[in-house]
């Protein structure tokens, strides 16, 4: 396997000339972004920056049409979504992708049915205990038994980012936009499970996210696309005061 | 009209529905997860036939036809695997996007390889294998012996097919990947792999109709044309992609063949459930479980 030259094993996730094209739309236009391991990073922009389109690429729902993404040094950009989620990279969606009719706790349990994971499933009694450890982390444990379509939006998108934590080994967990639609408490569930698996488990994530005030309490990094390209990366204070970025939110 | 004969076709009847419904389940559990249809699936009935026949005739002799069946259905599944490994498979390799024609075209040249393939191998003959059992009852109600039996191996089936689905991991990935594709590759688990598995158990509960079926319908090398129908029939009437809905109108067209032909005359039994489906089609185009498509 091709391998990243720069790498110097703090660095988790690389793109490199990161492309992707629709027809005529650029919706990534040559990104290079290096992430460290262990960093909460943002992702911010206006819409249509092409913010999605690179959680697309880096799980492996789009193919590149250019460009490479390595992890941990690995080049990952022609494997398989399944394959990225066993090396560790997980995901969620705006609009959450959960099983709507299976119940909460059976949602937990179906990434352990991977045999890339070495069939975790074999173990059932740990891994339901997993699952319902983690369901208590998310304060959904009182749910387990309900089937995922009668919960709110809200505690959909937790579901969805709960069924993440499972995945083992867990390295880097991409979120679209997590707080979208999700009132205050759950809100603040969602930051406080951010901020321990980055703490106690060191898990590295990018958050795409509208959300200033979440971004500023989360983030220490924040990359600002436009166009398909990175325009700025610094603190949100720091971002927030470069004249590009500026004009692409009021659209200058 | 007396009773009795009334309430031995209403029996009748319901005993060829649920076995019709397990012609459409196999369909549609394959629809719901690889969504595709499988237009073969009357193939995959008719080789479970000739290999039951084979097996209660020259291996098993005709009192371990029970043997006979549950191998047929594992033969099955592993041709199903096969089949799916290298002439379904490629249709989802590359991008998300599949190429849905693929399904269609590959399936019915299976049709035609598959039935021209028997009448090479066996010849355009039909054949009769023993009777599984001799008429019994059910309280006070004759019933063929060969029905019965196809009855209670449907039901055993059925419940086999409920469990694995409902309670294994096996079973958890099967229907995640029925509710959500995507959302299932990026839990991890491999897509394909599950399609493969949906499509072996599918065709394999077909084999075992054709197998059920054997003493009743006979073996031929179209016989499977007739299951495929009917399975396509229920489909309309119970909702394409829902298992209830397949098991519900499978009793229903049973029923409605076996009443149409007590009250009315026995030579037009195909045309009542062609009836129901047109009037159903009529006042419930989605079918009775069947949900609405949401377009993403």
């Amino acid at each position: 396997m091709e391998t990243s030259l720069a790498d110097n094993g703090e660095r988790i996730l690389e793109t490199r000339d990161l492309t992707k094209t629709f027809g005529g739309l650029t919706a990534v236009n040559g990104l290079s972004l290096n992430i460290e391991r262990g960093e909460i990073r943002g992702i911010i922009g206006p819409n249509g920056s092409g913010k999605t389109t690179l959680i697309n690429l880096i799980s492996g729902i789009y193919r590149a049409s250019s460009g490479a993404i390595y992890l941990d040094g690995a080049r990952i950009d022609r494997l398989k979504p399944n394959v990225r989620t066993s090396m560790g990279i997980i995901r969620t969606f705006q609009i959450p992708k959960v099983f709507r009719n299976m119940t909460v706790l059976e949602n937990m349990l179906v990434p352990a049915f991977s045999d890339s994971q070495g069939d975790r499933y074999k173990y059932g009694r740990e891994v339901i205990q997993e699952a319902e450890d983690l369901l208590r982390f998310v304060q959904l444990y009182h749910m387990r038994d309900e089937l995922a379509k009668t919960l709110s939006g809200g505690q959909i998108m937790l579901l969805q980012i709960a069924r993440g934590f499972i995945v083992n080994p867990l390295k880097l967990y991409l979120m679209d936009e997590p707080f979208a639609g999700v009132n205050p408490q759950i809100k603040g569930v969602i930051m406080e499970s951010i901020k321990e698996m980055n703490r106690e488990k060191g898990v590295t994530f990018i958050i795409v996210s509208h959300e200033m005030p979440a971004i500023r309490r989360l983030c220490g990094r924040v990359s600002v696309m436009h166009e398909g390209r990175r325009i700025a990366e610094g603190s949100l204070e720091e971002v927030a005061n470069i004249p590009a970025v500026i004009d692409a939110y009021i659209g200058g | 009209m007396d009773s009795l004969l009334l309430s031995q076709y209403l029996i009748a009847g319901l005993v060829i529905g649920i076995i019709y419904a397990l012609m459409a389940i196999g369909i549609t559990f394959i629809y719901s997860i690889m969504k595709m249809i499988n237009w073969s699936m009357g193939e995959f009935y008719m080789m479970g036939s000739y290999l039951q026949y084979f097996l209660v005739v020259y291996i098993l002799g005709p009192h371990l036809w029970f043997v006979g069946i549950p191998i047929s259905m594992a033969v099955i599944f592993f041709v199903g695997l096969y089949i799916q490994r290298f002439l379904l498979k490629p249709m989802f390799v590359g991008e998300m996007e599949r190429k849905d024609e693929y399904a269609t075209v590959i399936t019915i040249a299976m049709m035609v390889f598959f039935r021209n393939l028997a009448v090479v191998l066996a010849g355009p003959n039909q054949f009769a294998p023993p009777d599984y059992a001799s008429p019994t009852y059910i309280g006070p109600l004759p019933v063929s012996g060969n029905r019965f039996v196809a009855l209670v191996g449907t039901l055993l089936i059925l419940g086999l097919f409920y469990l694995v689905v409902r309670n294994t991991w096996v079973g958890r990935a099967l229907r995640g990947s029925a509710q959500n594709r995507v959302g299932i590759q990026t839990a991890g688990v491999n897509v394909l792999r599950v399609d493969q598995i949906a499509f072996g158990i599918g065709v394999s509960l077909a084999a075992a109709a054709g197998a059920l079926l054997a003493p009743i319908f006979l073996v031929w090398p179209e016989n499977g044309a007739v299951a495929t129908m009917k399975g396509f029939e229920i489909i309309v009437i119970g909702g394409l992609g829902s298992i209830p809905g397949s098991l519900v109108a499978g009793l229903l067209l049973g029923l409605v063949e076996s009443m149409g032909s007590v009250l009315i005359s026995p030579s037009f039994k195909d045309v009542y459930g062609f009836g129901l489906v047109l009037f159903l089609l009529a006042i419930r185009p989605t079918g009775l479980f069947g949900e609405r498509q949401r377009v993403a």
